[in-house]
């Protein structure tokens, strides 16, 4: 690309700010792979308190919750006094607790927002009686995005040569509806003439709008904020093109289309008052942004306030030594361990083992990120290939389904996939869509009928036809991303990796679980967000079968066996899969196992049917009219994951607050209520800290993009929410949902996934992350990740440390250590 | 249907849910559960009016309760947490009350005002739920235009009503198979296509389907599959007056040829589910208009049921197939030749079926179905797998063999209960402006998907994508003639709109 008329340095400078803007902006994943990610990540260089205040000032963009829902927090004994001198302690500013509550009975101050031209030309019309260009604007950019990244849902694909900036001009140059729709004569043109390239486009753009160096990326912030759910899918192909050594440059080139529209507006409105009130508005904006931050002072303290109730309890009782602490309620741990189960790491595992640590106490759970530490690729029996490991990373290897097959059903899988595609290509190719709608149009009464009246099982897996080989066990092999055999070594280090990261590499039972997890619900188009966030959205099952096989593996118990982990002959492993919305655990043991450890097994099952009891009446006080008994709870909860009609199957990881890396015995015993991630660790095995640095630059990340995904869709649904789930209407077949007819692609979770209709259910609260370990080991891992830090100095999470020896618990503050909470063993 | 203790029978199922729409308004807390049993009753109570029915209304009312009942129940988990949902309820009974009683009266004015009832009714469940601007600008869309068709409407009813001395439908169709029409009633007709037009989304009066999923996904559902169809099965049921009248036929052809070409172009453009989905009922009631237009009411009426059953499904199961989409392989593009050479073997199996068809040229319903039908197999037949072994041509092939059977045996079943119009009351020319029209959707179809970089695709699609721009002329007459008053705190697409509108007022 070429800036024909900058000086060199200019042009360096214009790249950078549009890199800069454009690195603000978080990627959303396609709803097939919808997994959680903080859509403020772009934003975690600096501390949540400057990007509250710069997303306010640019955007209007609420990062707290409205003050009537502190005022009902504090009436709930939520807020109390005590809570809120210790957040005045701890805060950085100069603001009193007094001011907090006084403020918590007055209106805050409206937010700014960053002018945009579009708004300034509205200013000028009556919206009653006329369109107005922001809506325009918003749809037309909205429906380019749609036709340029959809490759499923049109029939009609057009071309898209010269990239989403000329396919834009294409559109707009032959869009009559400016002059149609908002009389407007003089766009067209204007759109006509405007520069073949994004750069040069963008530079023009800043340049007649005359904007100075300095404010340049703040008003880029806020044309992509206009646009922000589009923009963060083309973050997405980028940091998708960058994990695969590619690049993509479509959020460059939207951005260029949104300010083609601001440059466009403004040049059309050059005899008006437009560029005069442009000015000022823009003067006017730079002194109100300066004031967001201090206005938003009192909120941060009402929510720092909220957060440490929760905290303080929560810090409080993991410092009661578990020997103490399981005397006390008077339960006791069995010496000898029958299984040992692990689950991922997901809040809603902690319901599940808690209840199977009740009823089966010579059972030990453990808590390890759900994909097992497998990042892999699914090779599906006809030949899809789908990713299922966190976001943050590129798959090393693949499970291949089709391995355990003969040509002849792999051929069949294809060929039935094959003609449902063909069938409905023809159905929806004209003219033949006329005759078919009527001849086969009633067969349609039938699928009604059958959905509303026996809505018999939930949607499975479509990709996992695998599932029902009689041979399923161990139909899955496990290979090298391309496909490739692995070797023993490097199968073994694989291995040893697993069971180091969950801290599993001594005292093994003679059966260990891996439990994975999945969600099966219908007609759901944000399914995925349900599943395993660790499996790229999807349910952990596969990855839980490869590990337990790799696991079962002969040569690679004899490597680990060299390595110095010695797994007893007897212990199996099987894989497992927890259903959070029935809570039915399935086992899949392969032939052996089943053949050598059929009672423990049937033992094990039988523990989780009886948790599984259990947990469907902790959650059922949340999910609306359910019946009470058991079985029928059970039959209820089936029946409605089958539910094509039903908008929350289940809270997924509504009100998730905290995480804990420590061994499960820190944590056994507490009812943790569904709200904490758990990950087993054991700082004695980990003399160099290497588990636990792993621990906190991948689950704790990933853990705080859930986090975050729930904060912001639940503080500021206009722009990181997606809107209310009956209004939903799938573009691209599955890059997204839009709310109604069209406009922006709406990013985040729905309304009906963060409210029940009559409150929040998901309570805003930033992370608390609790570990296990010294000081010195911590503060390395801080010193080598900036990353980390960032998030723990800009207090986009609490880092909070249990001492290995006394329990004392310690917040990370600034520079140093706090202790919050004194290990509970001497003074009782 | 001179019995009158028969004829009541047919007020069975409006009676019952209208009683259904009354026990949700007062009694909020049993709205779900009572309004639920009433709309499964309701299908019963259809049954047991039948003996008061023609066969086209028993069809249509089994039709209006049954997608109103699995669309009733879907909206029970679908809506939960909304506010308000008893007017929900409410709302939709007295919308099927409408559309019920459209399809059961045998009185013009009944028909007349059950129509305007439907539409009122649905009126509200667009709105339903908080304000949203755009949802009220479509229904405020919607409104104009449907008060403009009661207006056509009561046109019609008053012109009929002095020329005929009557109300009845049955005396009125009697007279008018007859032959006995005057200009009045001509007139009369004329309004009443008028108001079809209207109330049937067609070109240029569209935009509000298209805008309406701004409403609840089972509201597009009731829409879609329920309530925009009255206007044909009205046209299929008042047949004889149609052909008593010149040119109500060719205004129908017209209107519904140009939606259902535009409109079915515009629906493969569109990227986003629900935007095709209400684009194809543009166009699926066009051709459903063009069916009426060349006297096939058998098939017209054939075709409301079907695309109402499958339309109900498409929109209620919308949130399905994310993954199939997400590992959809890439269209097959068969090349020029492919295409040509698929058009003449699809009008050769056609053209060797003929004889079964015996005077096939004479019949335009005929010539009209088989031209459609040698049209609709060119796809199939272009993009049947040809190298992959004879298992996979399976699908192809049955598809090839069985829509021309299928065609012909709903021909078969229907023609004896809706009978077509007889040949000479349909000219020739209507036909073969209609063949003439899907041939030219067949030429478009290929061009744009096997070639969308030939310099016509690339012409066409900007304006397919935007539907014509046919809608943005309609919303401005909208917002200058009669604006919309939107509710203050209605959210506007962006939210610096609603922003800017409380600068002002300060």
């Amino acid at each position: 690309m070429t800036l024909p008329a900058m000086l060199d340095t200019d042009r360096d400078a214009l790249r950078a700010d549009i890199a800069a803007a454009c690195a603000k902006v978080a990627p959303t994943w396609p709803l097939d792979r919808m997994i959680a990610v903080n859509p403020y990540w772009g934003w975690t260089s600096r501390s949540v308190y400057d990007a509250a205040a710069e997303l306010g000032a640019l955007a209007a963009a609420p990062f707290l919750m409205p003050r009537r829902w502190y005022r009902e927090q504090r009436e709930k004994g939520l807020i109390p006094d005590a809570a809120l001198q210790l957040a005045g302690a701890r805060s950085a500013t100069s603001q009193s607790p007094q001011l907090a509550l006084a403020a918590l009975e007055a209106t805050p101050p409206a937010l700014p927002r960053h002018p945009m031209v579009t708004a300034i030309r509205d200013a000028l019309r009556d919206p009653h009686r006329e369109a107005t260009w922001e809506e325009h604007v918003q749809r037309q950019v909205g429906q380019t995005c749609a036709a340029y990244f959809d490759v499923a849902q049109a029939i009609w694909q057009p071309p898209r040569d010269g990239g989403l900036y000329a396919f834009w001009r294409r559109l707009a140059a032959n869009d009559a509806t400016p002059q149609l729709l908002l009389g407007d004569r003089d766009v067209r043109r204007a759109i006509a003439d405007l520069p073949q390239d994004p750069q040069s486009l963008i530079a023009e753009a800043l340049d007649t709008l005359s904007v100075p160096a300095p404010a340049r990326e703040r008003y880029l912030s806020a044309v992509l904020l206009h646009i922000g759910g589009w923009a963060s899918h083309a973050a997405f192909r980028r940091w998708d093109a960058r994990l695969h050594g590619h690049d993509d440059a479509s959020i460059e080139e939207l951005l260029a289309v949104r300010l083609a529209w601001e440059l466009v507006l403004y040049r059309t409105a050059s005899g008006t008052d437009v560029p005069a009130r442009w000015t000022r508005k823009r003067r006017e904006w730079q002194a109100s942004a300066t004031e967001v931050r201090k206005a938003q002072e009192s909120d941060w303290m009402l929510q720092r306030a909220f957060e440490l109730r929760f905290q303080d309890k929560l810090g409080a009782a993991l410092a009661w030594q578990p020997a103490f602490r399981s005397a006390f309620s008077g339960s006791k741990a069995p010496a000898t361990i029958s299984a040992q189960a692990v689950f991922c790491i997901d809040v809603r595992s902690e319901v599940l083992r808690r209840h199977l640590e009740d009823v089966a106490p010579e059972l030990r759970t453990l808590g390890f990120a759900g994909f097992f530490g497998i990042p892999l690729a699914y090779d599906s029996l006809n030949g899809d290939r789908r990713p299922q490991l966190p976001g943050l990373l590129a798959a090393a290897f693949s499970a291949v389904d089709a391995d355990a097959y003969d040509p002849g059903t792999r051929a069949d899988a294809s060929r039935k996939r094959a003609a449902e595609q063909q069938w409905k290509a023809a159905a929806t190719s004209l003219p033949a869509t006329f005759p078919v709608v009527e001849t086969t149009g009633l067969a349609a009464a039938a699928k009604l009928a059958l959905a509303t009246i026996e809505p018999t099982r939930a949607v499975g897996d479509p990709l996992r036809a695998g599932r029902d080989h009689p041979d399923h066990q161990s139909s899955l092999s496990l290979r090298a991303a391309d496909g490739s055999e692995l070797s023993d070594a490097a199968r073994t280090a694989l291995a040893l990796g697993i069971l180091r990261g969950m801290s599993l590499v001594k005292g093994y039972a003679p059966l260990v679980a891996l439990v994975g997890h999945g969600s099966l619900v219908t007609n759901n188009p944000q399914a995925a967000g349900l599943a395993c966030g660790a499996c790229g959205g999807q349910s952990g099952e596969v990855n839980a079968r490869v590990a337990a096989a790799l696991l079962n593996d002969a040569a690679v118990r004899q490597g680990l066996r060299d390595e110095g982990v010695e797994i007893p002959l007897e212990t199996r492993f099987v894989a497992g899969v927890h259903d959070t919305t029935t809570d039915d655990v399935l086992l899949f043991p392969d032939a052996q196992t089943a053949a050598s450890h059929a009672d423990d097994i049937a033992e094990l099952s039988r523990a989780f049917s009886r948790a599984a009891r259990r947990v469907r009446v902790e959650r059922a006080s949340r999910l609306g009219e359910l019946p009470s008994e058991p079985d029928a709870l059970a039959e209820a909860l089936r029946q409605r994951a089958a539910d094509w009609s039903e908008v929350r199957p289940e809270w997924a990881l509504a009100r998730n607050a905290a995480f804990i890396a420590a061994p499960r015995s820190r944590s056994r015993a507490l009812d943790l209520k569904g709200r904490a991630f758990l990950h087993e660790y054991d700082s004695a095995l980990d003399p160099d800290g290497a588990v636990l640095e792993s621990i906190l630059t991948a689950p704790v990340v990933v853990a705080h993009w859930i986090n975050f995904q729930y904060w912001a869709s639940t503080v500021d649904p206009t722009h990181f929410g997606s809107g209310d789930k009956t209004r939903h209407n799938v573009v691209g077949g599955h890059l997204g949902v839009v709310e109604g007819a069209g406009g922006d692609l709406r990013i985040g979770l729905a309304q009906q996934s963060v409210h029940d209709g009559e409150n929040f259910v998901h309570e805003p609260m930033r992370l608390a992350v609790y570990v296990e370990a010294d000081e010195t080991t911590v503060e390395a891992i801080l010193a080598r990740q900036p990353a980390v830090r960032n998030l723990v100095d800009g207090e986009w999470l609490f880092l909070y440390r249990i001492d290995p020896a006394d329990a004392g618990v310690f917040l990370r503050r600034g520079p140093g250590w706090e202790l919050v909470a004194p290990g509970a063993t001497g003074s009782w | 249907m001179t019995d009158p203790s028969a004829a009541a029978l047919a007020f069975l199922v409006p009676l019952g849910l209208a009683i259904g729409a009354l026990v949700a308004r007062f009694r909020p807390a049993q709205a779900w559960s009572l309004a639920a049993g009433f709309a499964f009753a309701a299908p019963l109570l259809a049954v047991l009016s039948f003996p008061a029915l023609s066969f086209t209304g028993r069809a249509m009312l089994l039709l209006v309760v049954g997608i109103g009942a699995f669309t009733l129940r879907f909206s029970r988990r679908y809506l939960d947490g909304e506010r308000d949902t008893h007017r929900y309820v409410q709302w939709f009974l007295l919308t099927l009350t409408g559309a019920s009683l459209v399809v059961t009266t045998g009185d013009l004015v009944v028909l007349a005002l059950s129509w305007t009832l439907a539409s009122l009714s649905l009126h509200q469940l667009l709105t339903f739920g908080p304000p949203r601007a755009g949802a009220e600008i479509a229904a405020h869309k919607k409104f104009l235009l449907s008060r403009v068709a009661d207006a056509a409407m009561l046109a019609a009813v008053v012109l009929l009503a002095r020329s005929y001395g009557s109300t009845d439908l049955g005396f009125i169709l009697d007279q008018a198979r007859e032959g006995i029409t005057t200009v009045a009633s001509q007139a009369g007709v004329l309004c009443l296509v008028l108001a079809v037009v209207l109330r049937s989304a067609q070109l240029p009066f569209h935009g509000w389907l298209i805008q309406v999923m701004e409403a609840p996904t089972p509201v597009s559902a009731l829409l879609h599959a329920g309530v925009v169809n009255l206007g044909a099965y009205v046209l299929i049921a008042l047949a004889p007056l149609l052909l008593a009248t010149p040119g109500a036929l060719a205004i129908l052809l017209i209107a519904g040829l140009s939606s259902a070409l535009l409109g079915a172009l515009a629906s493969i453009a569109q990227p986003h589910v629900k935007g095709a989905l209400a684009w194809s009922t543009c166009a699926q009631m066009g051709f459903v208009l063009v069916e009426i237009g060349v006297g096939a009411f058998d098939l017209a009426l054939l075709h409301v049921l079907g695309h109402a059953a499958y339309k109900a499904h498409a929109f209620l199961a919308s949130g399905s197939g994310v993954t199939a989409a997400a590992y959809k392989p890439a269209p097959v593009r068969p090349s020029g030749l492919r295409w040509m050479a698929s058009t003449v073997i699809a009008v050769a199996i056609i053209v060797s079926l003929a004889p079964l068809g015996r005077d096939f040229a004479a019949q335009p319903t005929v010539l009209f179905g088989s031209a459609l039908l040698a049209f609709a197999l060119v796809p199939i037949i272009a993009t049947a797998p040809l190298r992959q072994g004879w298992r996979a041509l399976t699908p192809s092939a049955v598809m090839i063999v069985g829509l021309p059977a299928l065609y012909a045996g709903w021909h078969l079943a229907l023609g004896a209960v809706v009978p077509s119009a007889s040949p000479l009351a349909v000219p020739a020319w209507a036909s073969w402006t209609a063949v003439t029209g899907f041939a030219a959707l067949l030429a478009t179809y290929a061009v744009v998907t096997t070639s969308p970089s030939s310099a016509m695709a690339r012409a066409l699609y900007p304006h397919a994508l935007a539907g014509f721009h046919l809608d943005a002329v309609f919303s401005r007459l909208t917002f200058l003639v009669w604006p919309p008053t939107l509710t203050p705190r209605a959210v506007r697409v962006a939210p610096e709109a609603a922003h800017l509108r409380l600068e002002r007022a300060a």
